[in-house]
């Protein structure tokens, strides 16, 4: 039954590669808007978070448990670092970049 | 049983479907939103056993959608899973207080979810089989005795409509869903009504369950300063969990619920006052204990509010003897 499962999970597996690409590039938009504009940084950030919050509640089914668990590091790292001054801790930035690099990867090998 | 998916991903539904087809027993429907939601209750021909609602949706989101379902006539028992990838303690207390059953954390595995599903299963089926024998009984009256179940002196039993108070398999799942962090500061109290087992077999089933839910509601509300959550376990006791209650001196509150209890001047149908009384366990601090710990140590708050309920009665009964011999 296991082998018929992941079979029948090929296609939602494509899928997610599919819509990751293009979150990836809602990300890298966002990410150099709030990097820029420090007054948008919050909005943007926020919008990073919704991203991350649904890839991480998808990607450790698919099998890509730790683009999910670092998406979700970003979500809650989002979310406990909120400044209203829209300044944030660089390490957060960071990890931004490295999820997109990582995520990269697996869309890459897609193609 | 017949399932209602929720939620905004169509990537989780499509998951779901494929999660939830490899399983004969149970049949899935989905929605993409609460409006879709609702739709779909009202497009289909039977009533759904079982909700599974992702919290995070634009618009109406799964908290929501879950008071909303649990207005619903027919939906106030019926199974809902919150299915998220939020974890944090404020959305599973939100979640639980709106009317959550359990609580599904993405990302999920087959056997997870098919655990949890078979966990309500025994809830959906008895709401079947009671919907079936009130549809069967032919005049109002039998429909309305169909309705009603009789509830054992030791059986916990839902207590609708009461803010903070929660079914008792619901509190189970509530606590094993936390962390160690988020229960850090939670403890643990049960409160007993004294000499239950008198009352119970003194007035009718009717007036026993009126009088556990006025009961809930004078706990609940004394309280209520603080996040708390209530339920009841039978046999007359109360568990809660109760957030950041180091501070909370127990004796005090059992007076403050006692004499809430006494202004609420509870009565039978039949007018005749009640006499009810509660008294509490000692407090179990919840930190360190997650998982299968942490309802061991609803379990011994449990047990400590009726020990401390027989003690007391014993006492009472001694002090009557002392004072015919004096």
């Amino acid at each position: 039954m296991q082998d018929n499962l992941t079979d029948s999970l090929q296609p939602i597996r494509d899928r997610f590669i599919a819509v990751l690409a293009d979150r990836q590039s809602e990300i890298l938009t966002s990410l150099e808007v709030a990097m820029r504009t420090p007054e948008l940084a919050t909005a943007e950030l926020e919008r990073i978070g919704g991203v991350m919050h649904k890839i991480a509640g998808t990607a450790g089914t698919l099998g890509f448990g730790a683009l999910g668990e670092s998406a979700q590091k970003i979500e809650l790292g989002i979310l406990s670092s909120s400044q209203p001054d829209g300044t944030y801790p660089a390490q957060l930035w960071i990890d931004i970049v490295d999820w997109l690099e990582l995520s990269s990867g697996l869309t890459r090998d897609a193609d | 049983m017949y399932i209602l998916a929720v939620d905004d991903d169509p990537i989780i539904l499509e998951t779901l479907e494929i999660f939830i087809g490899s399983m004969p027993e149970h049949e899935l429907v989905t929605a993409q939103s609460a409006v879709d939601a609702l739709q779909q209750m009202a497009d289909q021909p039977r009533m759904f056993d079982c909700f599974l609602l992702d919290i995070q949706m634009p618009a109406t989101d799964g908290i929501e959608l879950c008071s909303i379902l649990r207005n619903v006539g027919g939906y106030e028992r019926t199974p809902i899973l919150m299915l998220t990838a939020m974890s944090d303690k404020g959305h599973i207390d939100n979640a639980f207080k709106a009317g959550a059953t359990d609580y599904i954390t993405k990302p999920f595995e087959l056997n997870s979810l098919q655990g949890r599903l078979n966990l309500v299963e025994p809830i959906a089926d008895d709401i079947r089989v009671r919907a079936e024998k009130i549809a069967a009984a032919e005049s109002e009256d039998a429909k309305l005795e169909a309705g009603q179940s009789f509830v054992e002196l030791h059986e916990p039993f839902s207590i609708m409509d009461v803010d903070g108070v929660i079914e008792n398999h619901a509190i189970e799942n509530y606590v094993t869903q936390l962390s160690r962090k988020s229960l850090c500061g939670s403890v643990c109290l049960a409160f007993s009504i004294r000499h239950v087992a008198e009352i119970y077999h003194d007035i009718s089933n009717y007036d026993f369950t009126c009088m556990i839910t006025d009961v809930s509601e004078a706990i609940s509300d004394c309280l209520s300063p603080v996040q708390r959550l209530v339920s009841y376990a039978g046999n007359g006791t109360f568990v809660s969990v109760i957030e950041g209650a180091s501070h909370i001196d127990a004796d005090r509150l059992v007076d403050q619920i006692n004499l809430h209890i006494h202004r609420m001047e509870l009565a039978q149908s039949n007018g005749e006052r009640l006499n009810v009384r509660v008294c509490a366990g000692r407090m179990k601090r919840m930190v360190w204990r997650t998982g299968d710990a942490a309802v061991d140590a609803l379990r011994e708050a449990h047990d400590s509010a009726e020990q401390n309920a027989d003690r007391l009665e014993r006492e009472m009964g001694n002090i009557w003897t002392t004072a015919q011999f004096a």
